[in-house]
């Protein structure tokens, strides 16, 4: 009997397959134990994205592991430390989870093909500063590797902006729920021999109170003497505080001739009340976009 | 400038403008409109909204290259019937869209709204005349959500 035709399909038909299948994790499982051909393309898209969280969850994923998972699959099968490109770190509603679960800082240096981060919390918010300093220094060395070119950061306030400005791959950013960023602090001298990001795609949500210090740092010249966004291609705006507005004017004149995609979303702020236009607040946010428009 | 509401606001008099946006392919405006019991005076706040959302797009450049335009507004079930969409046309026909593709307007209305009321309001944007105009040369589409 003839092996069936799926078997006998060149390997990059085979790699596109699965990666349709990436959010799939049931079948790509069950597809390790075809044969090793497949096997090795498989390991490449099961372990593609992987979400880790500290201690326990309270929302369920397919890719989702406990930090000390990952470390024992890691230890068990180095080699797959290389097929992650995208990492989701959950982080836990107390400080004290993250220090009784520290593995992390050590897993982080070994994963050197990472090209996507995201700090995200499935609670109300993480302080940067209470991240234990092993694990906030490791993120940080992973977030400027050369590899990096994806940074997602929600819910996480106290970021320290301007370490960004050593990721000189960067392209895609994205701030969300974020009530304020660290003070600047003064550039190192290696930063300043960096290239600067160059950030293609920049999506910025709700972030009403951190916005000054966020258009601050998105509009001040690097030390190349140009600006992070001067190549900008994608730009989504999301908010619920009309004020905010006053942003977009000088976003739109740094970046307005490179957009292929300009979005403006204010939609939350409708879901929110949807059953009346009463709030002054929802008010005033009505005029203050006509004005804008006008 | 006094809200509809009554209440008094202090408005910058911020002006945006797309007219360098030379390269831009997709606008995507997802913005309240109206959401109230009180239908007169929404009314006026949805034709405003529209107006201005009108005015934004006339900023464009002349020919943009534009292609996709993706509008999201909000609205209870009774006040976007009575809008007059023609100043829509117009701006699709101002000559600044001649490479649109699609313009996707999609009216979102309250939860509570029946499915029944979703479908005749929709039924009824789609039945509008100058909207009915601008779906039947494949311009727009419109839904309801």
């Amino acid at each position: 009997m003839e092996p069936p035709a799926a078997l006998n399909l060149p390997l990059e038909v085979l790699n596109v397959i699965f990666q349709l299948l990436r959010d799939d994790t049931k079948s790509l499982k069950a597809s390790l134990l075809v044969n090793r051909a497949f096997l090795n393309i498989v390991e490449s898209h099961l372990y593609h994205h992987i979400e880790i969280y500290f201690g326990y969850r309270i929302k369920d994923g397919q890719s989702t592991l406990p930090v000390s998972k990952l470390s024992d699959l890691l230890y068990g099968s180095p080699h797959i430390s290389n097929h992650i490109r995208s990492l989701r770190i959950v982080f836990p509603p107390l400080p004290s989870m993250v220090q009784g679960d520290e593995g992390l800082s050590t897993i982080l240096p070994r994963l050197q093909r990472l090209k996507m981060i995201s700090l995200t919390t499935h609670y109300h918010w993480v302080l940067w500063r209470t991240i234990p300093e092993p694990l906030q220094a490791a993120l940080l060395v992973a977030i400027q590797s050369s590899n990096t070119e994806e940074v997602d950061i929600e819910l996480v306030d106290d970021f320290p902006l301007q370490s960004l400005n050593e990721c000189s791959n960067l392209r895609e950013v994205s701030f969300s729920r974020i009530e304020s960023f660290r003070p600047e602090d003064a550039q190192t001298d290696a930063a300043i021999g960096r290239d600067s990001p160059c950030v293609k795609s920049l999506t910025v949500g709700y972030c009403a109170s951190a916005l000054p210090n966020l258009f601050g740092w998105l509009l001040a010249p690097t030390s190349q003497g140009k600006l992070i966004i001067s190549s900008l291609r994608s730009f989504v705006f999301r908010t619920i505080n009309s004020q905010d507005m006053k942003w977009l004017v000088p976003m739109l004149n740094a970046c307005l001739k490179t957009l292929v995609s300009l979005e403006f979303d204010a939609s939350e702020i409708c879901r929110a009340r949807c059953t009346h236009l009463s709030s002054p607040y929802l008010s005033h946010a009505l005029i203050q976009f006509t004005h804008l428009l006008k | 400038m006094r809200g509809w509401n009554g209440a008094q606001h202090d408005v910058d008099p911020i002006v945006l403008s797309l007219s360098d946006a030379h390269s831009l392919e997709t606008l995507t405006i997802r913005w309240v409109i109206s959401n109230s019991p009180f239908v007169g005076v929404v009314h006026s706040v949805l034709t405003t909204q529209i107006t201005s959302i009108c005015g934004l797009i006339k900023t464009l450049p002349m020919p943009s290259a534009v292609q996709h335009i993706n509008i999201l507004t909000f609205s209870d079930d009774l006040s976007a019937n009575l809008v007059d969409w023609s100043i829509l046309e117009e701006t699709i026909h101002c000559g600044r869209l001649r490479s649109l593709i699609k313009l996707e307007l999609t009216v979102c209305v309250s939860q509570y709204v029946e499915e029944q009321s979703k479908a005749i309001m929709c039924r009824n944007l789609r039945e509008d005349a100058v909207l009915s105009r601008l779906i039947h040369r494949g311009l727009i589409s419109v839904s309801v959500e």
